[in-house]
């Protein structure tokens, strides 16, 4: 039986039986390894030592623990409170507070099931409480809570950035604008379809309230993008100022958060760095493999015989991670597609920054598509819903990020006029 | 029936686990917080801190992979789980963590082989200092711990975690 043979029906297996992602990369890597003719199997943990060894990686768990101890403690709390006070007025107006609310939170986290937890838990509630339907307040939590990974931070990313070669810092500054634009269209989704519900009135006083106790956790985006945009910071060391002024700010004053919760965070933060470090590591181990067999090149010469346009290759790329977004978690599909598909976009003209922006907003919509939508299941979880509603509540919401999706693939500016700035 | 012994075992692994690997999370976010604080504050840099947070990081990452085995938490696809009839499933499972076992074995074993390697050349890290296999040996550890925790799972189906959800 040939080596082929020999993996395809390992891979079969393992897709049955439910392997660990990483033991499918390991014994791929392996298998590549053997391809290559090298006798010296040990040299994969040469590779996976040396990808390890990267500062870039450093930004991920730090960020997860920045998240995990700003769930824990009153940041978001605060920041929701400013939110209702700024949209009070505006029809919907808690609707959008939601939303906005997520906007602000994605601005310190970089990841979307920690959005939708941090804002979700307080806010469905609270827009339950006030008349909305719970249908609505779901779907508009799921879908906002995907915006974690598109307003920089963002792990994805990260993890873009390391497999496509790309500055971590221009991922992060192209997905401003295209952050902003999916948050301002969820916003537009829910005036206009709570645009029944009662306005609030604007108080300038609860607003200035508002402002005042939550003043520090605004500060907190603003020197983590501040500090990147203006190159005082890398993303490391964003990170690592990320975790010390959530720290400095929810123990020093708002005091809500305990040290069982600080060493729960940074407990649950290794559980979920080891969920995806050794899928990562495995992963640019095979990607090493790739480029020294050339596929990437081998499958731009094959592609471009059949799709002639950069058009063509853009909607084919859309419609492909779409699908995969369906049945494959975020980081799976980037380490899969993101070394694949990156040197065809390039080869189409397309900015990698730009192409990876487009691949990031692809897979936060899979974040609401079954059978593996993880916002899904958190929002079923969270807001104790079946999930066949939260499934029929999120279509709406997902049609106004489809459209977000088609502006950033097909208006290159959106994504770019930024970096081009800096 | 598992005899009480193999439960206390896996916790006990999975709580030194989490205590070295939580206490690793801190002490790399000590570091750099450390590094950028001074450098802006004092004028003065830890040059060694990024790579030392890098050794934290890799002790953690690590642990935190067997951890993720102690709670169910691996990315895994789960197309076997809804298509398969459940006296099947249950076959399969035990298939599963049989072969997470063996291959977590093979790992351990190669990852030896190279930090036998590294020791015998001598690598140090330039700027910590630290000889590399002692980095590296967390890599055969994890995986050993792995093997180790999955042979107990496949064999003891009471001792098997339950998928912990969100994640």
């Amino acid at each position: 039986m040939s080596l082929g043979l020999a993996l395809a029906a390992f891979l079969l297996f393992g897709l049955i039986a439910g392997l660990p992602l990483f033991l499918l990369m390991g014994v791929v890597a392996v298998l590549c390894y053997s391809l290559q003719g090298n006798a010296e199997l040990s040299g994969i943990v040469e590779d996976i030592y040396f990808a390890a060894d990267k500062e870039i990686l450093l930004a991920i768990p730090l960020f997860i623990l920045a998240g995990n101890l700003m769930t824990q403690g009153a940041i978001a709390k605060r920041l929701i409170r400013i939110a209702s006070a700024l949209t009070a007025p505006l029809p919907a107006g808690l609707g959008v507070a939601a939303v906005l609310s997520c906007t602000l939170f994605a601005a310190i986290s970089g990841s979307s099931p920690v959005t939708l937890i941090a804002i979700g838990t307080m806010m469905y509630p609270a827009l339950v409480q006030a008349g909305y339907k719970p249908g609505f307040a779901v779907g508009l939590l799921a879908s906002a809570g995907t915006l974690g990974i598109i307003i920089p931070p963002s792990i994805p990313m990260i993890v873009y950035s390391i497999m496509a070669n790309v500055p971590v810092t221009d991922m992060f500054i192209g997905g401003v604008l295209p952050g902003l634009l999916l948050a301002s269209l969820l916003m537009i989704y829910a005036m206009i379809h709570g645009r029944g519900m009662p306005r609030g009135r604007w108080s300038g006083e609860e607003f200035l309230v508002a402002l005042k106790t939550g003043f520090l956790s605004l500060v907190v985006p603003v020197i983590i993008l501040g500090g990147i945009y203006s190159g005082f910071f890398t993303a490391t060391e964003a990170a690592a100022i990320a975790v010390f002024t959530a720290l400095v700010i929810e123990l020093g004053f708002y005091r809500e958060l305990t040290v069982p919760a600080v060493w729960k965070a940074m407990t649950d933060t290794t559980q979920m760095l080891g969920m995806i470090f050794f899928i990562l590591l495995f992963a640019v181990s095979f990607n090493k493999f790739l480029i020294i067999e050339q596929v990437p090149q081998g499958l731009v010469e094959d592609l471009s015989a059949v799709i002639t346009s950069k058009t063509g290759f853009l909607v084919g790329v859309n419609l492909l991670l779409l699908a995969a977004g369906c049945f494959m978690d975020i980081m799976s599909a980037i380490l899969v597609f993101a070394p694949l598909l990156t040197p065809m976009a390039v080869h189409y003209g397309i900015d990698p920054v730009h192409f990876g922006i487009i691949m990031i907003v692809n897979l936060e919509i899979g974040y609401l598509t079954p059978p593996v939508g993880i916002n899904l299941f958190v929002a079923s979880a969270a807001f104790k819903q079946p999930l066949g509603d939260v499934i029929r509540a999120t279509l709406r919401p997902m049609l106004m990020l489809l459209a977000g999706l088609a502006l950033v693939t097909f208006w290159p500016a959106l994504s770019l006029t930024l970096v081009h700035l800096k | 029936m598992t005899h009480p012994v193999i439960h206390r075992g896996l916790q006990v692994i999975a709580g030194a686990e989490r205590l070295i690997a939580g206490l690793s999370v801190g002490a790399m976010a000590v570091l750099l917080c450390a590094d950028v604080i001074l450098r802006e504050v004092a004028g003065m840099s830890l040059p060694w801190a990024q790579k030392l947070s890098l050794h934290f990081m890799i002790l953690a990452g690590c642990l935190g992979v067997s951890l993720a085995s102690s709670a169910a938490g691996h990315l895994r696809p789960e197309v076997g789980d809804q298509i398969l009839p459940k006296r099947i499933l249950q076959g399969i499972v035990f298939l599963r963590e049989l072969t997470t076992a063996v291959f977590c074995g093979y790992f351990a074993h190669i990852a030896l082989a190279y930090v036998q390697q590294s020791k015998d050349f001598g690598d140090l890290n330039v700027i910590t200092g630290v000889p590399l296999w002692v980095v590296q040996a967390i890599f055969p550890a994890t995986f050993a711990l792995m093997a180790t925790k999955h042979i107990v799972f496949a064999l003891f189906p009471s001792t098997r975690p339950v998928r912990a959800g969100v994640h």
